[in-house]
């Protein structure tokens, strides 16, 4: 088994070794950037009050500190576990097919779905553990950007750190191992499996609001109660009990206190629901990932090699 | 013409995702040129400096969600060049064919070029289509300025694209060239392009920045580029000077694009068919 293992990555040594180099990258960049927030946050609990800096004065009001930087470096994290997906997916079968290996490999093994699972498994780990160490570093990022915050409570940055890119590394690796099954030929596997992956973090991104029903929000909240939560595009209801979305009001009257638009009611998923979030995405996209497992097996039977 | 045939037949399925790809961008910008124009329908004709009641919002809206569109276009281009680039010599030294291909072909230049030529030409011209698409999406989305004499979305629209699709088929063809497999050439060639088009940018705007004129009480005009010099005052350079700028990028792109073409071919010609 470990042969198998070692070979299996010797003949994906490309994609493997692009892949941890490219994740140690980026990880060490944002352990860095990690590291210089907290300490210009130590900074900070030692300035003068009365004379802050801007970035001292965004953590005493909001309660975050390095928001370009922050801005800027996260959201790759966000991208990385469909790239790694594609990256890591795609080529296994394609690669098989193109170079005309996959006649014998598939006859010498005891049946095709053996030959996938001891071809995939070991890259399918290899990929978790690099989206395991992402959303640690993603995490760590968010507790030195947001200091004063429980990021366990907090759904800022929601997509770009935390389990939740595990789950996505796992759905994007196999669409991409399903599109590599479908076409021939590595080249446009890889392609199409990037520009999946691209739809999929898109669709991903607003369906956050989805995953559980917003509440309402009564009365001013504070910067901090802000940013921990998910807002949800306001509605108007009129005094007919109808609702009418925001860019519809907006259209009619960009004002705000038009009686005949109603009253303007604001949603939010609070921080405190993170966990929920979390684990109703992963239930649905383990489910994807069983649908599209079976969809590569059921491909890969009918292939010719 | 045969040889051309048999060219873009062995590039098919290339070709095939890069027009995919471009009927989709083309669906994408009728939707938000469609959507553009229902947002302006209560001002018939141009808008003036003061907008219409209630369009503004709706417009401003839109132009924020088309920023992906023009992102979209952009690695468009880039990819659809390093799609047709990469395989030309990776693909052959992989499948084992090369050594018969150059072998019998009268040079191995002559051989690339019979490759390269018709399929480049085709993404060339796919290209030019798509910037003339984006055009005029970008024209839609701020009627009252034109989009010859705005930086919105600067790099990411126009004849620069075909600079890009061309700086990234040479990229392609050099990193197919070099490592002689097209799973790492496909890999490095998409890092480089990444790593072009942050430089063709950060050297654009710094051209630009080099004559920003100082901004004063006034708002700056309309389609101008909001920069700031080294004491953090405000500055702005002119949307007339927009076609200097796509100019700029657009020969830096063909000029990376020539280079590393020439780069590729030195190496094609030097290298051992396995």
């Amino acid at each position: 088994m470990g042969r198998g293992l070692l070979l299996t990555l010797w003949l994906h040594r490309v994609s493997a070794v692009t892949c941890v180099a490219a994740v140690a990258l980026l990880s060490i960049g944002l352990i860095g950037l990690a590291g210089s927030l907290r300490s210009a946050a130590a900074g900070c609990t030692a300035s003068d009050p009365a004379n802050l800096s801007d970035a001292c004065l965004s953590l005493s009001l909001v309660g975050t500190i390095g928001d370009d930087a922050v801005n800027r470096l996260l959201p790759i994290v966000g991208i990385a576990p469909f790239l790694l997906g594609a990256v890591l997916g795609a080529p296994i079968v394609a690669q098989e097919r193109e170079r005309r290996t996959a006649l014998l490999a598939w006859s010498w093994s005891p049946s095709r779905t053996r030959w996938l699972l001891a071809s995939a498994i070991p890259l399918f780990a290899l990929g978790l553990l690099l989206s395991v160490d992402l959303a640690i570093v993603g995490d760590v990022v968010e507790r030195a950007h947001a200091p004063a915050i429980d990021a366990s409570r907090s759904l800022a940055n929601y997509g770009d750190r935390g389990p939740v890119l595990v789950t996505r590394f796992a759905v994007a690796f196999m669409v991409s191992l399903f599109v590599g099954t479908l076409l021939r030929r590595t080249l446009p596997a890889l392609v199409v499996a990037v520009a999946t992956g691209t739809v999929i973090a898109a669709g991903l991104a607003p369906a956050t609001a989805f995953w559980v029903a917003p509440e309402i929000v009564a009365g001013p909240q504070s910067p901090i109660e802000i940013y921990q939560e998910r807002m949800v595009e306001p509605v108007y209801v009129r005094p007919d009990g109808t609702r009418l979305g925001l860019e519809d009001g907006r259209a009619i009257d960009p004002g705000f206190d038009n009686p005949a638009l109603g009253r303007l009611e604001t949603y939010a998923i609070p921080g405190s629901r993170y966990r929920d979030v979390v684990f109703r995405e992963a239930a649905v996209t383990a489910l994807l990932c069983a649908l599209v497992g079976a969809g590569v097996v059921l491909a890969l039977r009918r292939a010719s090699p | 013409m045969s040889i051309a045939r048999i060219a873009l037949g062995l590039a098919r399925r290339e070709l095939a995702l890069a027009g995919i790809g471009a009927i989709l961008l083309a669906g994408v910008a009728g939707l938000i040129v469609l959507q553009a124009a229902k947002a302006i329908a209560p001002c018939p004709g141009a808008l003036a400096e003061g907008d219409c009641q209630g369009v503004g919002a709706p417009l401003l809206a839109l132009q924020a969600r088309s920023g992906t569109f023009f992102a979209a276009a952009t690695a468009y281009a880039l990819a659809a060049g390093i799609m047709i680039g990469v395989p030309v010599v990776a693909s052959a030294i992989e499948d084992g064919t090369a050594a018969w291909t150059f072998a019998v072909a009268p040079a191995r230049l002559r051989w690339l070029s019979d490759r390269l030529v018709p399929a480049a030409v085709v993404i060339a011209v796919a290209t030019a289509v798509l910037g003339l698409v984006t055009d005029g999406v970008a024209g839609s989305l701020d009627p009252g300025v034109g989009p010859y004499s705005t930086f919105d979305w600067l790099g990411q629209r126009g004849v620069v694209l075909v600079g890009y699709a061309l700086a990234g088929l040479s990229i392609g063809l050099l990193c197919g060239a070099l490592f002689g497999r097209v799973l790492p050439a496909l890999l490095l060639a998409a890092f480089l392009a990444g790593a072009l088009l942050f430089a063709l940018n950060a050297l654009t705007v710094g051209w630009l920045d080099s004559s920003a004129l100082p901004l004063g009480s006034d708002a700056p005009p309309r389609g101008s580029l909001l920069l700031s010099d080294r004491q953090g005052m405000p500055t702005y350079v002119p949307g007339s000077r927009y076609g200097e700028a796509v100019l700029i990028q657009t020969g830096l792109a063909l000029a990376v694009a020539v280079s590393l073409l020439s780069a590729g071919s030195a190496v094609l010609v030097r290298r051992r068919p396995d």
